[in-house]
Formats: C-alpha cells, structure tokens, sequence
C-alpha cells in the first residue's frame, strides 16, 4: 500500500487525497475481508455444530433415548394386557367358584336324598 | 464573515484522525500549497495565519498540523471566490473545497467535478463493505439445528408425558391387581378343596359311575387336543 502512494508524485497530490482514496479502499477492501473471514468462521462453526449435535447429541443420545422410551411403551402395553388377563382369570375363578357351590349344594341334597331313602327302607 | 466561520470550524477539527496520521501525512510540497494560496488571496491567508496560529509556520513536521488546516481554509477562501453565489451554505462549501483539491489534482482539468456526496458515498462503502457477508446459509442451517432439536425435544417430551400417565396408570393397576390375585389364590384353593371333596365322595359312594365319567372327560379332552 505504501509503496504504491509513494509512487505518486507529491505534485499531483499536495493533499494526499489520492493516497487516502487508496488507502480507503485498503481499509474497505480489509473490512471485506474481514467480515468475510468472519463469515466463513461463522459457517464452518455451524457445519461443525450441525454435525455435532446431528451425528453424536441426535443420533447418539436422543434417538436411543426415543428407542428405549418406545420400548417401555411396548412394555408397559404388554404389562397392560397381563393385568387384563388376570381380571378375566379371576372373573372365571369367580364364576367357577360359583358353579362349584351349586354341585356341592347338589351334592349335599343327593345325600340328604339317599339317607331319608336309607331311613325310609323297612 | 463566512470565511471566518470556515476558518473556525477547519481549526476546531480533531487533529489526529482515526487512521494513522503519519501515513496520512501531507508530504512536503507546501511550494504547491504556497503558490496556490498566493494566486488566490495573498492577504487573506497571511491574516487568517496571523489571526489563529502565529506560532504555527513550522510546516515541514510532515505530520497535520494547524499549517495544514491554514491550507484548507486558503483553498477554502479560494473556492468561496469562485461559487460565490453558494458561500451561504456550509454542507455545498466543504463538498466543493474537496471538488477543487480533486481538480487540482488532475492538473487543471478545467471542467469542474460533479456534486459528489462524500459523506454518503463512504457511508455506503462503508455499508457494501460490512454488509457485504451473506449469513442467509449460515442462519439457514441454524434454522434447520434449531428445528431438528425442537422436533426432538417435542417428541422426547411427548414420550415421557406419556411415559408418566402409563406408569402412573400401571402403578393403579399393579394395586388392584394385587387385591385381584389374592382373591384368586383364595378362590382357587377353595374351588381344588371342594373339587377334593366332591372326587373323594363319589368316588367312594359311585365309583363306577365316577371312573366312567373320568375316563369320558379325559378322552374329550384329549381329543380336543388332537
């Protein structure tokens, strides 16, 4: 940059106004560069974020979290429909329950029958 | 009057700039300044230098210095000369004070230069040269980070909602279920002590009645299960 504005003869440019036009297009130029750099930076930290958080946070820990989440869903309908079973299994011992009391009470007057019969016979 | 008020307002100008000063330097060609100033308005130069600076004629430091200024304000006093119908306004007399160095520089280029807006052509360089930087991909990608986590942390708290009402469902369950396979255990040793009983009785009062009984209930149900 300076050699260039020493090149320029002080005669044409007693002000100095064509080396400050040069140097502020230098100065333009680096802050282009500049935010430019930053720009770039900025990018590849958020290809770098991205990846991060896709290939390790997403699929590392959060899918497997989901999946285990989903399977304890799964479990947890299967423990469901256990408890269903039980309920239904205790409905029929009820009722078997209750039919068993009937032949009993059958039973009890079958014999009841067959001694009166016993007492009846001469 | 109004070149006074210039002179004022050249002189009261920070004199170190925000760049360096040293590369901005006027190099020493203050003949060319001299003979400027001395075609112009001898007088007036030599008594605005008398009136501000008067022990400011050293002006070989190679640096800005209130000499510098006194320059300005002479091409000024002589630009004032030659548009005076626009001395009034201060804005059109320092756009064109650098028009004429622009033309000085240019060797006498005897046309005179456009009206320039200096201050908003270094603005907008000055823009173009911050604004320049395209962040639409990056935030774009951001955008799409910050989706993917929200969709994530959406369906992981969904999950676990979810998660927490079937467990606190299951946990009512597992309660009632307790009582209810209690009450089964009770109701199937009950049920094998009469069948006991009612086995033991016909089998002593109609045995064979009983074993032919047996023996027809194991056939069917062997058959059902051929």
């Amino acid at each position: 940059m300076s050699d260039d504005t020493k090149l320029i003869p002080s005669s044409d440019d007693p002000l100095g106004i064509n080396k400050l036009a040069v140097d502020y297009d230098y100065l333009m130029y680096k802050i282009d560069d500049y935010v430019q750099s930053i720009q770039l930076q900025t990018h590849s930290i958020c290809m770098q974020h991205d990846k991060v958080i896709k290939e390790e946070i997403i699929e590392g820990i959060i899918d497997k979290n989901i999946a285990e989440f989903k399977a304890l869903l799964e479990s947890c309908n299967e423990l469901e429909n256990y408890f269903d079973m039980l309920e239904q299994i205790s409905f029929i011992s009820d009722t078997f329950r209750q039919r068993l009391d009937g032949i009993c009470n059958e039973l009890k007057t079958l014999k009841r029958g067959k001694v009166q019969r016993q007492d009846l016979r001469p | 009057m109004n070149n006074d008020d210039t002179q004022d307002t050249e002189t009261s100008r920070p004199q170190t700039p925000s760049i360096n000063s040293q590369s901005y330097a006027i190099p020493t060609t203050y003949s060319d300044h001299d003979s400027i100033i001395g075609d112009a308005d001898a007088e007036d130069t030599t008594s605005s230098s008398s009136e501000d600076d008067g022990d400011s004629n050293e002006v070989n430091s190679g640096s800005i210095t209130p000499m510098d200024s006194q320059s300005f304000d002479a091409i000024d006093s002589i630009i004032t000369d030659e548009f005076n119908e626009n001395s009034t306004d201060e804005f059109l007399h320092e756009t064109l004070s650098l028009s004429k160095n622009i033309r000085t520089i240019d060797n006498g280029n005897d046309i005179p230069p456009a009206m320039v807006d200096i201050p908003k052509q270094i603005f907008e360089s000055l823009s173009h040269a911050i604004e320049n930087v395209d962040f639409s991909e990056t935030l774009a990608l951001q955008t799409r980070i910050s989706g993917t986590i929200n969709f994530k942390s959406l369906e992981l708290k969904d999950l676990i909602d979810k998660t927490q009402g079937r467990l606190q469902v299951l946990n009512q369950r597992y309660e009632t279920g307790v009582v209810v396979s209690r009450k089964l255990k009770e109701n199937l040793d009950y049920s094998k002590r009469k069948i006991d009983e009612i086995n033991s009785f016909l089998g002593t009062e109609y045995p064979i009645e009983f074993n032919e009984a047996r023996d027809k209930i194991l056939e069917r149900h062997f058959e059902d299960n051929d």
